[in-house]
């Protein structure tokens, strides 16, 4: 949705209601913009829970089981030194390497994951250009309609932004 | 060559000629001319030797040759084989033939390899501090004819061929005279015998066979002469194998403890100048029970002498008459003629003259000294010497400082010194003619039994040195001609009849020894006829401070004083390195509101030294001692301002003790180098000892400490040959031969004093003392060499992030240098403490790098270290027996320590060699492991020291 | 929630105004005490790098260490600034799961804290090798030798877990350093910083998609946090608990380390939040309530690292093991640097019974010397673990005392004024402060208000 309406509410129950009534329009390609998580929003606009656990998950037990073959396959198996007595494969020994890798691991999902599925880094975007879009980062809250939303139209939509209470209604990118 | 001459020629060499005074110019004229001389002296390749005859001749790169030579030491030879990489001496074993050594070799021996690569020794041939030549020196000898004023100074010698050139002096040189000086004389021994037989003799003892040994302050085991040998006869018969066993008993009578009073049965304390008295008082205890063969008024004066006899007395002489002919009574070389004597009236009391006791004429020269240098000293005051030659030795540093040697020498219009350093004396001397070390140098000598040993260099002089024979020649009139022609061609004229010269002298070249020339039971008979005088010459008693001076057991009378592995060994019993100390007992030490580290002004006849305290358990009271052989002033660095030199107290009339002494607190602090500065046990299972009764009662005394210890962990298969090593402390004498020699073969690196302080030593073999019960005066030594315990359950291992330590399948600890990062972490982990830390580079860059064992990996900075149980000589061994398709032999493989321990203390090898002392020992009852209940299962074990104390003697 | 009465938040800022006071201090110059303390401390750590490049030049000989003392300074330091590490993450993952509001305001810079705390630490297991430019041998990287790191050992486990420490805490601290990165984008004044500020916000524009994840990730990094921050001083504490040193060698050392270095930690946070927010004029948001609750925590902690001291006691009295009876006994009470045993008995056992007092909790003055004390206890208690216990092992012709030198303490100082130098950049740069959390975190109590009212 390179273009759009970008519609400013007043406060977060605006917001709210606001995405829940577009929503009721039929309109699907909606996104918001606040400057702190507000979880009934993901609810009005009828977002799914996010898989990103899963993918930690599978994160996680990668790295354990890598770690666990790899002390066992290099101490036991390439090269099993008499140490001290001790028995070559020796699971109680290899438990910490297995625990701290398999959380780095499941870190590393989580991080990473998070900004893939949020299409981040993205330096810029078209909303950008709004002026006083920059607000959303600090108190300003957004309701954004994308151009490619099928039932997107130039003049209705932005009233109808209007009519649920936007302050303003700006146009993003695209044609004129 | 004094600094400012050598700093002006290296200037010039090094074509800086800038700004040249005239005098200085003058000067580099005479030390270039000295340099062209320099080119003169250059020594043709040293001739073809011999090497020993289980070896082969031919140098195979990579395979050390074995040498048969002779260490010299006032007189008496050790034999010994050197290992020689391409011409590089290494390392000093025993020579299993000579009866010195039988292949066992002391403190001293080993350390000597490292002394002809010092890099302080004087190198150039230099008159009035400027270089000269040999021929000069040649020309300034022919240039004088023969004089009545020519002096020789040398240590006592027992050299065929230097006798055979002293009588060529003499007759060149009529009324040229020369005086034998040695700091530790031995005149005193000579004294009394002369007294009983009318001629000076030596006694001869045999220890292997003796049920009662006496020893007056005798150190047999440790620094008298042919200590190695007297140490592995008392070795072997100490042993215990069993507990009903018999191990014989030993008293000693010390005021300093030494070696051997460390292992004795019954100790007792005595001031120096009272042992005589002690020694009357057990001899008045035999004669009365039998005085036949002594004459009477002897008999009468003796126990005159004795006063009342005390328990002590009464129970020695009791213990010695129950086994006549089977005892051995021995005085010590610093006491007074008058214990000789009754040393030798006891032997005779008790039948032992012939049979544990017996005398031979003495090998060295002059034994009783007819010039001193007390005589010299007057000699020179009177003007009667105008040439003295002091052939190695330094009696500036050594002579009784009342004869202010120093003052003398300079009142004499020539003067050399052949030395190996450029000391004390050859600075107060005009001429310095560097002297060979013997393993550069060609020559002869006795040892102490009279048996003809050769000397035969290893490697070729490394500097323009000159050996002592040599440098006589030229005063003997006859043609100027090397130490080798000089040897060969007295033995020549002396060949055996029979025999072809060539293959006897090949023969015994090869073995370093000439057999059955031990000198022949003297048949003197015992006349007694000064003994009356020599025991009225006893010294008195009274209750004034003495003060005893007992050479070092690590650098002697400080000619060793610049070998950093002997000033980095620690005293046997004071474990104090770099320096020596004013002992004391802690007894008198409270007495003197004195403690440990404080140091206070010794005075004696108005000479005063200062010195810091060192109490010392065991120690006698009321006297205090301070070892010879430090505060050295010469060239030396290592030895240089190094400790206390107590020659500063010593005088003519008193050069082994000496009383009315004053100690005065200064206030100040010095610290001290100690190795070990716990040595309480606090019951801990480490160390074990009984005595033997409670032995043979309760023979598993040690039991706690032994047997398998449980463990969660699998076994690991045990096959073909598994290492391991025992440890008999009950005949460890401390001697610490086993920590120098680890040292030569392991290439282990000194620290310096500073390094030992902060607890950084590297000797990978140390003797821990401890003492049983530290409270009482005289505790009970106990010497554990500690080392790698090689454990089958290593605690260091395990910890070890980066598999730098780990288990070889033959059971050894093994120790990776490459893979090392430096953790420490094994170091923490190991219960023994036996792991070093390379903190600094360590390496030393200088020429001693010349004695390193190739074999051996020279550590770098940042890695651990430790006993490897000498694993380059074990993969010789392997390769050696898998080249011959055949299995190791028991005893193929002997581990540095165990080659030279003098009485066989440390035994080594596989297990899977049932019939072995190494493994027969661990199957004594007494045998225990250290810290057994760590559970670390360590493969080197130790036997508990059984002592044999007199129950009479509480 | 005693919120009205005892507030995590004073008045009721609006969103503006909580962006520009919490933000502001990025584009604020730094006041003459800042200045100065830059200053020092940046000398402080220049010093650092002379004496470890000395040290890495000459050879740990330079240091005090000895055998049997082979392990000293750099190992208690090591794990001294581990401990300190673990506060941040506790505070921001375990006390986010347990939906404490009162961390808002100080999880930020506790986290910041742990990652200074946390690279002092990590010079120390590298500087202290004897040949540390083959550090990366604990690790299995591809060898044509084909030797491998000695898994059995704790070491590489301690590589491990640091390593891991870091990295995740870093993640977590960098994600919910996001949205106010893109505060500061949209809010400096100056191109230059928009820009510079702008890439490290990596475009975040608080999209609902990209919150969705982000509260997802968050809390799963918390999650993971939590149990890493337990493992961590646990898996530190098996250095010496799998040793058989008298005095390692103890199954009760992975909790009571773990207790030790939150104990600890929480006492470095006190001591920074103190300072700061007197510099910064923070009362408004870092409250008398956040203080006290820290003191608690302290508190609670200080008694588990007694319980800690009181079991190793009576285990070695149990067990009568001779060797554990003389290091608890006589080694540690009167042996050498017994001093030092009395200073952690101080610190850790005594000091911590005055937070009892509320009085004391809320007084700022007292609460900053106790939290000194406890950070002194702190590192005397590992002097004593490592040092003392090594000084008295099994051999008593070993035992051998340890003096530092003048390296070893100019290293401790010098990482001392490198974690300050670190910490004042971050007070500079970086919103240290959550605004978009203190928001949530405004209207949620705003809601509550509601609530009370109707």
């Amino acid at each position: 949705m390179r273009d759009g309406f970008l519609a400013e509410l007043a406060d977060r129950h605006a917001l709210i209601a606001a995405a829940s009534h577009m929503r009721a329009l039929g309109y699907r390609q909606l996104d918001a913009f606040s400057p702190y998580p507000i979880i009934e929003l993901e609810e009005a606009m009828g977002i799914r829970r996010s898989w990103l656990p899963w993918l930690i998950l599978a994160g996680g037990i990668a790295g354990a089981a890598t770690a666990y073959f790899f002390q066992w396959f290099l101490v036991a198996v390439l090269y099993p030194l008499n140490v001290g007595g001790r028995p070559a494969h020796m699971p109680a020994a290899f438990v910490p390497i297995t625990f701290e890798m398999g959380v780095l691991f499941a870190s590393f999902a989580a991080f990473f994951g998070a900004l893939f599925f949020s299409r981040l880094p993205r330096l810029w975007d078209p909303v950008s250009d709004v002026d006083t879009f920059d607000r959303a980062s600090l108190d300003g809250l957004w309701l954004r309609v994308g151009g490619d939303d099928p039932k997107f139209s130039a003049a209705r939509t932005a009233q109808e932004l209007r009519d649920v209470g936007a302050l303003a209604v700006r146009r993003v990118g695209g044609r004129a | 060559m004094n600094d400012r001459n050598r700093d002006t020629l290296n200037r010039a060499l090094a074509g800086d000629s800038g700004g040249l005074s005239r005098r200085e110019a003058l000067r580099l004229l005479g030390a270039s001319a000295g340099l062209a001389g320099l080119g003169a002296c250059q020594q043709p390749p040293s001739k073809k030797i011999l090497p020993y005859v289980n070896r082969p001749a031919d140098v195979t790169p990579g395979m050390p040759d074995y040498y048969a030579t002779s260490m010299v030491l006032d007189g008496f030879a050790t034999g010994l084989l050197i290992e020689s990489h391409q011409g590089r001496p290494t390392k000093v074993e025993g020579n299993p033939e000579h009866p010195a050594s039988l292949g066992k070799a002391g403190v001293l021996e080993q350390a000597s390899v490292l002394g002809v690569y010092d890099p302080d020794r004087a190198t150039q041939i230099s008159h009035r501090q400027v270089v000269s030549s040999w021929p000069a020196f040649v020309r300034e000898v022919a240039r004088h004819g023969p004089s009545q004023g020519l002096r020789f100074v040398l240590p006592p010698q027992s050299s065929p061929v230097l006798a055979d050139l002293v009588d060529a002096i003499a007759g060149h040189h009529p009324g040229a005279r020369f005086v034998y000086h040695s700091p530790v004389s031995r005149k005193e021994a000579y004294r009394a015998t002369q007294a009983i037989y009318g001629t000076p003799l030596e006694v001869q003892r045999d220890f292997s066979r003796a049920k009662v040994v006496v020893s007056f302050e005798a150190d047999f085991l440790a620094t008298m002469p042919f200590s190695v040998r007297a140490a592995h006869d008392y070795g072997k018969r100490r042993h215990l194998a069993a507990p009903d066993g018999d191990m014989g008993r030993l008293y000693v009578v010390e005021t300093v403890p030494s070696a051997t009073g460390s292992v004795a049965d019954n100790r007792l304390r005595s001031r120096s100048r009272d042992i005589w008295r002690i020694a009357a008082q057990v001899v008045s205890a035999l004669l009365a029970q039998q005085a036949q063969g002594l004459p009477p008024a002897l008999a009468r004066q003796i126990t005159a002498a004795a006063g009342s006899v005390g328990p002590w007395a009464q129970a020695v002489a009791r213990d010695l008459l129950r086994y006549p002919g089977e005892s051995i009574v021995v005085a010590g070389d610093a006491q007074p003629a008058a214990t000789h004597l009754l040393a030798q009236v006891a032997n005779h009391i008790l039948g032992n003259v012939g049979k544990s006791v017996w005398l031979t004429a003495p090998a060295i020269l002059d034994p009783l000294g007819d010039h001193d240098l007390a005589g010299l000293v007057s000699e020179i005051h009177a003007g009667a010497v105008d040439r003295l030659i002091i052939l190695e030795g330094n009696p500036v540093y050594t002579a009784p400082a009342d004869l202010e040697f120093e003052r003398a020498l300079a009142r004499v219009r020539q003067t050399a010194h052949v030395s190996l350093f450029d000391n004390e004396t050859s600075a107060a001397c005009k001429w310095l003619v560097p002297a060979k070390h013997y393993l550069e140098s060609w020559g002869d000598a006795r040892a102490y039994d009279g048996t003809i040993s050769f000397v035969q260099p290893l490697l070729r002089p490394l500097y323009a040195a000159r050996s002592v024979i040599e440098v006589l020649g030229l005063f003997s009139g006859r043609a100027v001609i090397s130490d080798h022609e000089l040897v060969e061609s007295y033995w020549q004229s002396r060949r055996p009849i029979g025999a072809s010269f060539r293959s006897w002298w090949q023969t015994h070249l090869q073995r370093g020894v000439v057999p059955d020339t031990a000198a022949p039971r003297a048949t003197a008979q015992a006349t007694w006829a000064q003994a009356g005088a020599i025991l009225a010459s006893a010294p008195a008693d009274g209750d004034s401070l003495e003060i005893r001076f007992p050479v070092s057991p690590a650098v002697y009378d400080g000619r060793f004083a610049n070998n950093v592995w002997l000033q980095e060994l620690p005293g046997t019993v004071t474990r104090l390195s770099w320096g020596n100390a004013l002992l004391v007992s802690p007894a008198t030490a409270k007495a003197m509101r004195v403690s440990d580290t404080d140091v206070v002004t010794v005075e004696r006849a108005g000479r005063r030294v200062r010195a810091p305290i060192l109490e010392i358990p065991g120690h006698a009271d009321g006297v205090v001692s301070l070892y010879l052989g430090y505060g050295r002033r010469g060239s030396e660095r290592a030895a240089r301002g190094v400790g206390t030199n107590a020659y500063l107290l010593r005088t003519t009339d008193a050069d082994s003790f000496a009383r009315d002494v004053t100690v005065t607190r200064t206030g100040e602090h010095h610290d001290l180098a100690l190795a070990q500065l716990h040595w309480d046990l606090h019951d801990r299972p480490i160390a074990f000892s009984t005595t033997a009764a409670i032995y043979r009662a309760n023979p598993d005394f040690t039991e706690r400490a032994r047997g398998p210890a449980p463990s969660l962990l699998p076994n690991y298969g045990r096959s073909g040959n598994q290492w391991a090593m025992t440890i008999d402390t009950g005949i460890c004498t401390g001697c610490s031969a086993c920590v120098i020699a680890c040292q030569a073969e392991n290439n282990i690196m000194v620290v310096g004093r500073k390094g030992v302080m902060g607890g950084r030593e590297m000797q990978w073999l140390r003797i821990d003392r401890y003492y049983k019960d530290p409270s009482k005066p005289d505790p009970e030594v106990i010497h554990q060499p500690m080392l790698c315990q090689h454990c089958e359950n290593a605690p260091c291992e395990y910890v070890c992030p980066v598999n730098a330590t780990v288990h070889s399948p033959d059971g050894l600890n093994e120790m990776v240098y490459n893979r090392c990062v430096g953790t420490r972490f094994c170091s923490n982990n190991c219960p023994y403490k036996v792991r070093r830390f390379n903190w600094f580079e360590y390496a030393d860059p200088s020429i001693r790098k010349l004695q390193r064992n190739p074999d051996v990996t020279v550590r770098d900075r940042g890695v651990m270290e430790k006993c490897t149980y000498c694993v380059q000589r074990i993969r010789r061994a392997e390769i050696a027996a898998n080249l011959g398709h055949r299995d190791l032999r028991p005893g193929e493989v002997q581990t540095a320590c165990q080659q030279t321990c003098p009485t066989g203390a440390i035994q080594f090898g596989s297990l899977s060699h049932p019939d072995t002392d190494m493994v027969r020992w661990r199957q004594q009852p007494r045998q225990y492991d250290c810290l057994h209940e760590v559970g670390t299962r360590p493969r080197t074990q130790y036997l508990a020291k059984i002592t044999n104390p007199n129950p009479e003697i509480k | 929630m005693r919120a009205a009465a005892d507030p995590v938040l004073v008045g009721s800022p609006t969103d503006g105004e909580l962006s520009d006071r919490l933000l502001a201090p990025v584009w604020r110059a730094g006041g003459p005490g800042w200045k100065i303390l830059f200053l020092v401390t940046f000398a402080g750590t220049l010093m650092l790098g002379f004496l470890v490049s000395y040290t890495v030049v000459e050879g740990i000989g330079l240091w005090g260490n000895n055998i049997p003392a082979a392990w000293a300074f750099a190992i208690i330091n090591f794990v001294w600034w581990i401990g300190i590490g673990h506060a941040g993450t506790f505070i921001s993952a375990i006390l986010f799961l347990f939906e404490q509001k009162w961390r808002t305001s100080i999880n930020r810079f506790s986290e910041a804290m742990t990652l200074f705390a946390v690279m002092q630490a990590g010079l120390f297991p590298l500087l202290h090798l004897g040949r540390p430019w083959f550090f990366y041998w604990l690790f299995p990287y591809p060898d044509t030798m084909e030797v491998w790191p000695q898994v059995k050992s704790a070491l590489p486990w301690d590589a491990a877990a640091v390593s891991t420490y870091f990295t995740v805490s870093l993640l977590f601290w960098y994600l919910g350093l996001l949205p106010d990165l893109a505060g500061v984008r949209d809010r400096a004044p100056g191109k230059v910083r928009r820009v510079i500020y702008g890439i490290f916000a990596l475009g975040w524009r608080g999209s609902v998609r990209a919150w969705r994840h982000y509260r997802v990730a968050y809390l799963i990094l918390a999650g993971l946090a939590t149990p890493l921050v337990l493992s961590v001083h646990s898996v530190v504490s098996s250095d010496f608990a799998i040793g058989v040193v008298p005095g390692w060698h103890s199954t009760i050392f992975p909790p009571y380390f773990v207790a030790g270095a939150i104990f600890s930690g929480f006492a470095m946070v006190i001591t920074l939040a103190i300072p700061a927010r007197a510099a910064l004029g923070l009362h408004g948001v870092i409250t008398e309530r956040h203080l006290d609750n820290l003191a608690k925590m302290t508190l609670v902690t200080g008694l588990a690292v007694s319980y800690g001291y009181i079991c190793e006691y009576f285990i070695s009295w149990y067990s009568g093991d001779p060797f554990e009876l003389y290091q608890y006994w006589v080694a540690r009470p009167t042996g050498p640097g017994s001093v030092v045993f009395y200073l952690m008995i101080l610190g850790n056992v005594i000091v911590p019974q005055f937070l009892w007092s509320k009085r004391i909790r809320r007084n700022a003055k007292w609460l900053f010397i106790a939290s000194i004390l406890i950070n002194v206890g702190m590192w005397s208690e590992r002097f004593v673990i490592i040092v003392m216990s090594l000084e008295r092992e099994y051999l008593v012709s070993k035992w051998h005392d340890y003096a530092p030198t003048w390296v070893d303490l100019g290293i401790l100082t010098g990482t001392l004024c490198f974690f300050l130098f670190l910490f004042l950049l971050f007070l500079r740069f970086v919103p240290f402060i959550s605004a978009s959390e203190m928001k949530e975190l405004a209207h949620e109590l705003k809601e509550e208000e509601k609530a009370a009212n109707a």
